[in-house]
């Protein structure tokens, strides 16, 4: 009973900041101390829970199709927070490691190892300076522990080969790539000579398999720039054809002044002998290789014993050695080989077992589940509940069995929202920078299925991700009674600081109330509506700069007196500390709004969700009339209304156009027609005339970037009504503004401006509602 | 440099111009006579701020950057301030090929009053017309705000996208002062046109005729000044009725004439408000509107004696509820009503303007007003009746039927609360205000 009274009053609170334009009294923070304490002891308002919510997700998961449905899918995908029940006794939880976060107070670890004391010590060995990142058991962890050390002196402490291993754990740091790249360059160029050329090969393919496109690119610079180019890809055939496979053309940096043809400089250098491909019979070298060889993956040992084989038997090393190579580039993205091959037992015999009966095509989804660090393997927790998977988790054998199984999950679940080509193409998106690498290695499943969504454009897959982090959003409210999420809930409140769970549970709440799915405002796209939003908020913010960021966080205990009470703080609290740490790992486009600047969004976010839902039953209404009493939709025989419709473009990636209609009638001799609707709510009845045309034209420009010209539908439904898999040209987009008392009151000024949006930005017709 | 801002309370002079310019010839000679003839005829009124990006004093070299700073791939556009009364915005416009080469300009001077002086009229009507004379125009027009507003201009009766690709294509309205382009010449006659009765008839060397109807704009509603307008009217659109177009201007007239508002008194405070938020041209018709307008009595009551019985285990738990929820009211709308901390029967005034001015019931989501905002709102007004008129709850499990018991009424307020928020209309109908000046009528 009190706690249905009290959930009641929680609503209502909640209400009162959805409606709410400004901020919230200092009375209400009574109200707000009282449901703190409340929810502690009520688990039914626990609807933030992670694991309480996964029930709720999973038949989204598995049964719907589209573009909306696989935002919903990344919902779940990402398992919100499935570290927590991952993390065994000792062991960080993975996020916090992978969120590149604050650097924490802890002593640095990796894989639930600690760092040895002392660690690192630039002058002991390049393999105890490599040790702790080899306990990593992801990229993301990887890159956390990069966080944490001087990597610069630490990379520069290490011999080439030693950097090649630890590139291939995961993608660097940005500020140690080219250092990286320079020492990959390096191995590269004296391979032949110390290992000779066989050996060299198997180095050469190593490297290029664990580096990001944009590595390769800047080694075969490095190696053009140094005159060394042309004379590494005669010396490496399967280096070229390595690159080659990569989609690279290494000839074409041929160093063009070279004086040598084909060997003549290596000649020179190394003597004719070095360079004999039966230089295995060079004990000194076999020896000082021997070692290498084994720090190899598998793969490669075993291609390169085949190799040998050929070779003893054919003596014809540069073909065979290709073709033994050959098998090993299946397109496996980075890091992959190491975790496959060391973190896990059980990782290394599933992969085999799926390798050996022919399942190649599991291979990438399990990499790729691998690369996300488990993150997004929240269904370990279903049937179990996530307080037993904790317990059981103590044991090591158990956390390896756990992991296994988290990991097959998290590559079925990948199989499940993607198909082949869908798997072969995000592994292709992440392989093409590090950039790339680092948003994957730091988002896990969820952040790889935003990359796959925005094309592998990481600037237009992280607003997309950033709703689906954790403490941007929350998850939908749990069935109540849900017997295992209640008890993870429970599990949880122990584990978490509940301010934490208050602020999201809030959040949700607030954007739960904005959701109405009979115009396409489902939670996912209400939250990535507001992630947009806010990237393109025009209010005052911070720069991208820590020291500053540091300065001005705002502390949950301690709002300035314009929010003391309202309860939008802690909220924006928790969103400044994300931004902080975008900003802190170099993802962040833009610093963190200002508080001002974050209210004004949010109450004008609401009212925009209202206008757009009123004119889209307006034009569902249009529709329905006979084509000559139309207003908007005369041009259309059949006008079929889809909304938050995802379409692609080459500049903007990835947006979902308020409203799209297309032709669904007779078709006419020309292509289907289509056109978008984006709407506005903003105050214009102040402006002045040049203030209007320049809001006015921004906003067309922005519409007709976005919406209008060529555009790819992604909309598996709308795509099989169109000729070219969903590329179509849009003839008109219209920018409808919400009228009423935000509209100019004159209306001569008003004419001027659109007349000026028209002539400025023509393809986009503007029109007051 | 602060800029001072247009009023929607006063009327103005605006001016549209509409014309081309020299792409040719060097873009600053080319203004040269824009900026020239401004600062010769501007009486009173110049400009003293230029704004493009960034905002400068005025001044030619700042204009220039101005223009720059503002310029995209198809044109630029700047904006021209003052700082001290009367206010002014001049919009300048320029259209660069690939379009054709445009000027347009936009320009209004606050107050109308201001143009009561024939000599200062004149002085706007000479700039005007060296304006026209040298940057050859389509249609010009100078006139009152609010007249133009009542005209229907810019689309005189058309829809809105006919009337952008026509444009002012013939003779729909004879404002105070005109230039007619060649094109809108043709269309009527040049001889017909310059035989116009009227205070100024004039053709301009490059073909436009220029037209005054009256030698002041402020007193463009008067009865002369209407005539005049009319004759002129009727003389270039023979297939219009001269009696039917004096008739039109004399209902513009009423329309505009001021009226003394006679608000209901216990809803003055809130009316007039009201009536401050509406444009110059419908101030005076929604004064005598409401003027008119009498609240309906409030519905939500009943006699002491017939009020429900408290039906709720636990009293004390649902007051504080009530509580609660009158907070949450307090939380949406003390930044903008910071009188709703007092909980005053002021403040009710201030929410109803409030919910009125943002056009609540309309403007945001209807399930969260039902939810969220209908409680709130009911709950404050009943903590109100409570606070300030010695009021009792009589808790109820269903919130629409909680009482606040004042004298001998028992009054309903979440079911106000939702009458209340069901349209911008009810929020006056049913106004918090209202309710709480009968209940304290009532309170015996």
């Amino acid at each position: 009973m009190r706690a249905e009274a009290l959930a009641h009053r929680w609503a209502t609170l909640l209400g009162a900041m959805l409606l709410s334009t400004g901020c919230v009294a200092e009375r209400a923070s009574h109200a707000l101390s009282t449901l703190r304490e409340v929810g502690a002891t009520a688990p039914s308002l626990e609807v933030s829970s992670p694991v309480a919510s996964t029930e709720a997700d999973e038949p989204a998961f598995s049964s719907e199709a589209g573009g909306q449905q696989r935002l919903h899918r990344r919902r779940s995908a990402r398992g919100l927070s499935p570290d927590a029940s991952l993390a065994s006794a000792g062991q960080a939880p993975a996020s916090e490691l992978a969120s590149t976060g604050p650097v924490s107070e802890e002593p640095p670890s990796c894989g639930g190892q600690a760092v040895p004391p002392g660690w690192p010590d630039f002058s002991s060995s390049p393999e105890e300076l490599l040790a702790p990142f080899l306990t990593c058991s992801s990229p993301g962890e990887v890159l956390a522990l990069q966080q944490r050390v001087d990597m610069p002196r630490l990379l520069e402490a290490l011999d080439d080969w030693s950097a090649v291993r630890l590139g291939a754990l995961g993608p660097p740091r940005e500020d140690i790539a080219r250092l990286l790249n320079d020492k990959r360059t390096a191995l590269l160029v004296k391979a032949p000579e110390a290992h000779g050329r066989l050996n060299a090969q198997v180095l050469a393919v190593f490297t290029v398999d664990s580096s990001h496109d944009d590595d390769l690119r800047e080694m075969l610079f490095l190696l053009a720039r140094d005159k060394r180019l042309e004379e590494t890809l005669a010396l490496l055939p399967a280096f070229q054809a390595a690159l080659e496979k990569r989609g690279l053309k290494p000839t074409a940096r041929v160093d063009r002044d070279s004086e040598f043809a084909d060997l003549g400089r290596g000649v020179l250098r190394f003597g004719a002998d070095a360079l004999s491909s039966t230089s295995m019979n060079d004990a000194g070298r076999e020896l000082a290789f021997f070692p290498i060889r084994g720090q190899l993956p598998p793969e490669y040992q075993e291609a390169l014993a085949r190799a040998r084989r050929e070779l003893v038997e054919h003596a014809s090393a540069d073909t065979l050695a290709l073709s033994a190579f050959d098998e090993l580039t299946f397109g496996v993205p980075l890091g992959g080989y190491h975790f496959v091959a060391t973190s896990l037992h059980g990782v290394e015999s599933l992969w085999r077992g799926e390798w050996e009966q022919g399942m190649r095509e599991a291979t990438p989804a399990l990499v790729l589940a691998l690369l996300g660090g488990y993150k997004g393997v929240r269904s370990l927790a279903t049937g179990e509940g996530a307080a037993g998977v904790r317990s059981r988790l103590r044991t090591g054998v158990d956390a390896a069995d756990a992991r296994l199984r988290a990991l097959r999950e998290t590559a079925r679940q990948l199989q499940g929202v993607m198909n082949l080509q869908g798997l072969r193409d995000l592994a292709g998106y992440i392989r093409a920078s590090r950039e790339a690498g680092r948003f994957v290695a730091a988002g896990g499943a969820d952040a790889a299925l935003a990359l796959h969504e925005a094309r592998g454009n990481v600037a237009r897959a992280r607003p997309l991700m950033s709703k689906a982090r954790p403490g941007a959003s929350g998850s939908p409210p749990s069935k109540s009674g849900a017997g295992a999420g209640k008890a993870a809930a429970a599990a949880d409140e122990a584990a978490r600081p509940s301010a934490t769970k208050a602020g999201a549970a809030e959040r949700q709440g607030t954007l739960a109330s904005l959701v109405d799915e009979g115009v396409g405002h489902t939670l996912p796209v209400v939250e990535a509506k507001l992630a947009v939003a806010e990237l393109e908020a025009t209010g005052p913010r911070l720069p991208r700069d820590l020291r500053v960021l540091e300065q001005h966080r705002p502390f949950l205990d301690a709002p300035p007196p314009e929010a003391r009470g309202n309860p939008r703080w802690r909220e924006y609290v928790e969103y400044y500390n994300e931004r902080f740490k975008e900003v802190e790992s170099g993802t962040a486009a833009e610093g963190p709004l200002k508080w001002k600047g974050y209210e004004q969004l949010r109450g004008w976010f609401a009212r925009g969700l209202a206008f757009e839902r009123d004119m889209v039953r307006l034009l569902k209404a249009d529709a329905e009339k006979p084509r000559a009493q139309r207003s908007l939709l005369g041009d259309f025989d059949k006008p079929r209304i889809e909304t938050q419709v995802g379409v692609w473009k080459p500049g903007s990636g990835l947006r979902f156009a308020d409203v799209l209609v297309i032709e669904e009638g007779a078709l006419g001799p020309g292509p289907r027609r289509v056109e978008t609707f984006s709407f506005k709510s903003r105050d214009l009845a102040g402006l002045r005339g040049p203030a209007l045309e320049t809001q006015l034209a921004a906003d067309a420009r922005e519409a007709l970037q976005k919406y209008g010209e060529k555009l790819d539908i992604r909309r598996d439904s709308l795509r099989s009504l169109l000729p070219r898999g969903g590329e179509v040209e849009v003839p008109r987009v219209r920018l409808v503004y919400e009228g009423g008392d935000l509209k100019p009151l004159n209306a001569d000024r008003l004419r001027a401006a659109v007349t000026a949006t028209k002539d400025a930005v023509p393809g986009v017709e503007v029109l007051f509602q | 440099m602060k800029v001072l801002e247009l009023s929607r309370l006063e009327d103005s002079l605006l001016l549209t111009f509409d014309g081309a310019f020299d792409q040719q010839a060097p873009l600053e000679s080319e203004l040269e006579p824009l900026l020239g003839e401004l600062e010769r005829y501007a009486d009173g009124w110049m400009p003293d701020i230029v704004e493009g990006k960034r905002r400068r004093k005025y001044s030619r070299s700042a204009i220039w950057k101005a223009l720059e700073e503002k310029r995209h791939e198809r044109g630029t556009s700047i904006g021209l301030y003052r700082t001290t009364w009367p206010t002014l915005e001049i919009w300048p416009r320029l259209d660069f090929p690939p379009l054709t080469p445009k000027l347009t300009i936009l320009l209004e001077v606050q107050p109308l009053a201001f143009f009561s002086e024939a000599e200062r009229c004149r002085l706007f009507v000479e700039m005007t017309r060296a304006w026209a004379s040298h940057y050859p125009v389509t249609h010009a027009a100078a006139h009152s705000v609010a007249d133009r507003s009542l005209a229907g201009s810019p689309d005189f009766g058309r829809d809105e996208k006919a009337a952008l690709r026509d444009g002012f294509d013939k003779i729909y309205e004879v404002f105070w002062l005109n230039v007619f382009g060649p094109h809108l010449v043709e269309t009527v006659g040049r001889e017909r046109m310059l035989s116009t009765p009227a205070h100024r008839v004039e053709e301009l060397p490059n073909g436009s005729v220029l037209l005054v109807t009256w030698p002041t704009v402020a007193d463009f509603a008067s009865k002369e000044a209407r005539l005049a307008q009319a004759r002129a009217h009727a003389h270039l659109r023979p297939d219009l009725d001269f009696d039917t177009v004096l008739r039109t201007l004399h209902e513009r007239s009423a329309m505009l004439a001021p009226v003394e508002p006679r608000f209901h008194p216990e809803l003055a405070s809130l009316l007039s408000r009201v009536v401050d938020q509406a444009a110059s041209h419908e101030r005076q018709r929604r004064i005598a509107e409401l003027n008119a307008w009498q609240p309906p009595e409030p519905e939500e009551w009943r006699p002491a004696g017939s009020a429900l019985p408290p039906d709720v285990d636990d009293p004390e738990r649902s007051l504080e509820h009530y509580g609660d929820l009158a907070e949450h009211l307090v939380a949406l709308l003390h930044s903008d009503v910071p009188s709703v901390f007092e909980a005053t029967p002021e403040s009710l005034t201030d929410a109803d303007f409030y919910f009125w001015r943002e056009e609540f019931p309309k403007s945001r989501l209807r399930e969260a007003i039902d939810a969220h905002a209908v409680p709130a709102i009911g709950a404050y007004l009943g903590e109100v009746l409570v606070r300030n008129l010695g009021g009792r709850w009589i808790p109820r499990q269903k919130l629409e039927e909680a009482q606040v018991l004042v004298g001998n009424r028992v009054w309903l307020p979440f079911l106000r609360a939702r009458n209340y928020m069901r349209s911008r209309q009810a929020l006056l109908d049913y106004s918090l205000t209202w309710l709480y000046r009968i209940a304290e009528r009532h309170r015996g």
